[in-house]
């Protein structure tokens, strides 16, 4: 509707009191007051609001909150005012913002990243009758985290630059004067970059994603020493979110990290020395059993809302038992996992494994046969042996083919996709781009298919659990079978898509795309 | 988005300061406000401290294809909008007649606009004519304020019945504005529900300079006489006609 603000800083409260003093010689202005705001801003913690452009802005107003959606360049994307501060979308209520925010944060949880304390002195522009054409606000502010907000820290002075709608030349014209002054900069990323700034938090800085910078020269067993690294690092940061229970990703995002490491341990064979790291794999195995029953839980949960679509209105709500049946579970489970985390086994898992990996990266004395090789040479030739071993098995995928060796093709295709996201960098981009979004679609059907097949199962398990400790009664074990059958269904249908969506990956391209990868 | 028309054939009765006012106090509660300055005279224009011009004039801005967007103005208030007065409004009707769909064509253009505006204001010229009655036909509700005189109270019960006759479906909301509680004509038609079928909104707006002070001023009378008794009563206004309007 009109042109974005636009703010600019300088290097000291000096400098912006003098372009103050410059914009009112220079212009009509009358200086409007004072006003303080309190808000914080929020997103998850892998930053989505973030990188999806935008920030989230919540002011205490009147004994309520308000939600501001803020777009990359501070406008105003959407308002809500709402009584509590929403965790997760569905705290909100129905409607506009609600949908819109699901689709960037889905499960995840809103956490405080910062907390700001803003005093504003507003200095209006006016024409020749004294009206309004566009308003400087000069800032100042303290900033504090989202998770200590006693440790606040002076934010940079800034100038704000606001426009009124329909006086878009007034507003220009304020800014090329604020441009020409050398001592004011330009500032894009709105309030909270600087607010981040102050605190010294790296925006983004967080991502569930495998991106390690490796050399093809570099020794094999260097560059595990990285990945793994990288990997433990993510499972620390994911440590305290998964102890509290802020949402079903921070243990997600965890066991991926210890799954990937178990996959690296078992796929670089020859770079290890076996006897030191097996102790470690059994840790590591042990993390990943403990773990366990709470994601499937967390699944479930997070899959009622649609097995209440999948049925009718009246069966429907006889799934309530179920609900509260699986929330109690787990909130046991999870209690396993905090004093797991919590526990001295943990600790010196933790310290134990840090120092195995610092002398592998600095020093390989192991004697492992591929461990002095480059690791682009063992990197491609565990590439290619995982990408035939997918071949070999898909090829003989057909509609009859049991559950079993699909699921034993599920597992081929993670340790490929394992693979190639460990060694990402080690070739070029539009190479293994599209290999990686095919095998990622391929994944998604066999994810699925495992999916309703554990589903049903569990459900049987879980619907004769609750009758042996009468838990529920006749309606909801009806209700569950009832769901069963649409599983079932469903499954048959996917089967179908499944044998296609094999043939497509194991199909000439592909083929192609794998030799001119590790050529 | 609810369209409200201050409306009365006679000029000088109220409706620009009722326009102003009444927005101004939408606005400060929490709501997207848009007034429209439908005279030539340009008062709300003026009120606002904005400049009676829109580019294109009158016909483009009725005829024409374009979003009226491009012509609205912030007023120094917030989420309080003005589309301003022009001279050229003076031939609306001339512009009008020659439109096809006359009536509806004021609806057409507002329409629009309930994206981005809870309610809108329409500030009307003194008069009867085709841009009264595509005001009608785009009005949620006509705010009618009425001096208490008799002949005041015989209009409005003349402009109901003329509206029923040509069956447009618009509520009629008069009240009373100028009232001198010195004149025993004003006390008496003031309290009197017999005289006046119709029945006129409770609250009244006292006949007050402070409120001729808000064309020297150039602001809503809340910004700078709002402990006045105008001012109050503006207040419990627009508090009845928001709540009749929720209904």
């Amino acid at each position: 509707m009109t042109v974005p603000e636009v703010t600019f800083v300088a290097d000291s409260p000096r400098l912006v009191r003098q372009a103050v003093t410059g914009l009112e010689s220079s212009f009509r202005t009358r200086r409007d007051g004072r006003s303080g705001a309190r808000r914080s801003y929020h997103d998850t913690f892998d930053w989505r609001l973030y990188r999806y452009g935008g920030a989230l802005a919540v002011d205490a107003r009147d004994g309520s909150w308000v939600l501001r959606w803020l777009g990359p360049d501070g406008s105003l994307r959407q308002r809500l005012q709402t009584e509590t501060i929403p965790g997760f979308a569905w705290d909100l209520d129905a409607g506009e913002f609600r949908q819109d925010l699901t689709g960037v944060i889905d499960v995840r949880r809103l956490l405080p990243v910062v907390h700001v304390d803003v005093r504003s002195e507003t200095l209006a522009i006016l024409d020749r009758r004294e009206k309004t054409v566009a308003r400087v606000h000069v800032e100042r502010g303290m900033s504090a985290p989202g998770d200590d907000p006693s440790s606040a820290r002076p934010m940079v002075e800034r100038l704000r630059v606001t426009p009124v709608l329909g006086y878009d030349g007034d507003h220009a014209a304020v800014v090329r004067h604020l441009d020409g002054l050398s001592d004011l900069h330009r500032h894009t990323g709105g309030e909270l970059l600087l607010a981040l700034a102050a605190v010294g938090i790296e925006p983004g800085s967080y991502s569930s994603k495998l991106d390690v910078p490796l050399e093809p020269r570099l020794r094999a067993s260097a560059a595990a020493a990285r990945i793994l690294t990288n990997l433990l690092r993510t499972m620390r940061a994911n440590e305290d979110g998964t102890r509290r229970d802020l949402d079903s990703e921070f243990l997600h995002d965890f066991r991926v990290a210890v799954r990937r490491t178990r996959s690296c341990l078992g796929q670089l064979k020859g770079v290890f020395d076996r006897k030191a790291t097996e102790p470690f794999r059994r840790e590591l195995a042990w993390l990943g059993g403990v773990t366990g029953p709470t994601r499937d839980l967390d699944v479930y949960l997070l899959n009622m809302r649609e097995y209440r679509h999948e049925l009718s209105p009246a069966l429907a709500s006889d799934l309530d038992a179920l609900e509260t049946y699986l929330r109690e579970r787990q909130k046991t489970e999870q209690r396993r996992v905090s004093r797991a985390l919590a526990s001295q086994r943990y600790t010196n898992f933790v310290r134990d494994w840090s120092a195995y990996l610092d002398r592998l990266a600095s020093d390989d004395s192991s004697g492992a046969p591929d461990a002095g090789r480059g690791v682009r040479d063992v990197a491609g030739e565990r590439i290619r042996r995982a990408f035939r071993r997918v071949r070999k098995r898909g090829s003989d995928l057909d509609a009859d083919t049991p559950p079993e060796v699909v699921h034993r093709l599920r597992i081929d295709c993670k340790k490929l996709r394992y693979l190639l996201e460990f060694f990402r960098n080690l070739f070029e981009r539009q190479r293994v781009a599209p290999l990686v979004r095919s095998l990622k679609r391929l994944q998604d059907h066999l994810g699925d298919f495992n999916d309703l097949d554990v589903q049903q199962r569990e459900l049987r398990a879980m619907a004769a659990e609750m009758h042996g400790r009468g838990v529920g009664n006749a309606d909801t074990v009806l209700a569950m079978g009832c769901l069963i059958g649409r599983l079932e269904q469903r499954q048959a249908d996917l089967k179908r898509r499944l044998v296609e969506s094999v043939r497509s990956f194991v199909g000439k391209r592909n083929r192609a795309g794998f030799r001119e990868l590790l050529r | 988005m609810k369209v409200l028309a201050t409306y009365n054939i006679k000029g000088g009765v109220g409706k620009t300061a009722t326009a102003v006012n009444l927005a101004h106090l939408a606005a400060t509660g929490g709501a997207r406000t848009l007034v429209w300055d439908l005279d030539p005279q340009g008062a709300a224009t003026y009120c606002f401290r904005i400049k009676p011009k829109v580019k294109g004039g009158g016909k483009k801005l009725i005829r024409g294809k374009g979003r009226l967007e491009r012509r609205i103005r912030g007023t120094d208030f917030e989420r309080l909008d003005l589309l301003p007065a022009d001279f050229s409004y003076r031939h609306l009707d001339l512009v009008l007649d020659a439109t096809k769909r006359a009536t509806g064509r004021i609806a057409q253009r507002i329409r629009p606009l309930a994206e981005d505006y809870d309610y809108v204001f329409l500030d009307c010229a003194p008069s009867i004519s085709l841009v009264s009655e595509a005001v009608f036909a785009a009005a949620d509700a006509l705010l009618v304020p009425t001096v208490p005189t008799t002949l005041a109270v015989r209009m409005v019960k003349r402009l109901v019945k003329h509206l029923s006759r040509e069956g447009t479906e618009v509520a009629v909301l008069p009240f009373f504005c100028m009232v001198d509680r010195r004149k025993a004509l004003h006390r008496r038609i003031c309290a009197s529900t017999d005289e006046t079928p119709l029945p006129f909104l409770e609250a009244c707006i006292p006949y007050a300079s402070v409120v001729e002070q808000m064309s020297v001023r150039r602001a809503p009378l809340a910004t700078f006489a709002a402990a006045s008794r105008a001012a109050k009563a503006y207040a419990d206004l627009w508090a009845e006609i928001s709540s009749r309007l929720a209904e």
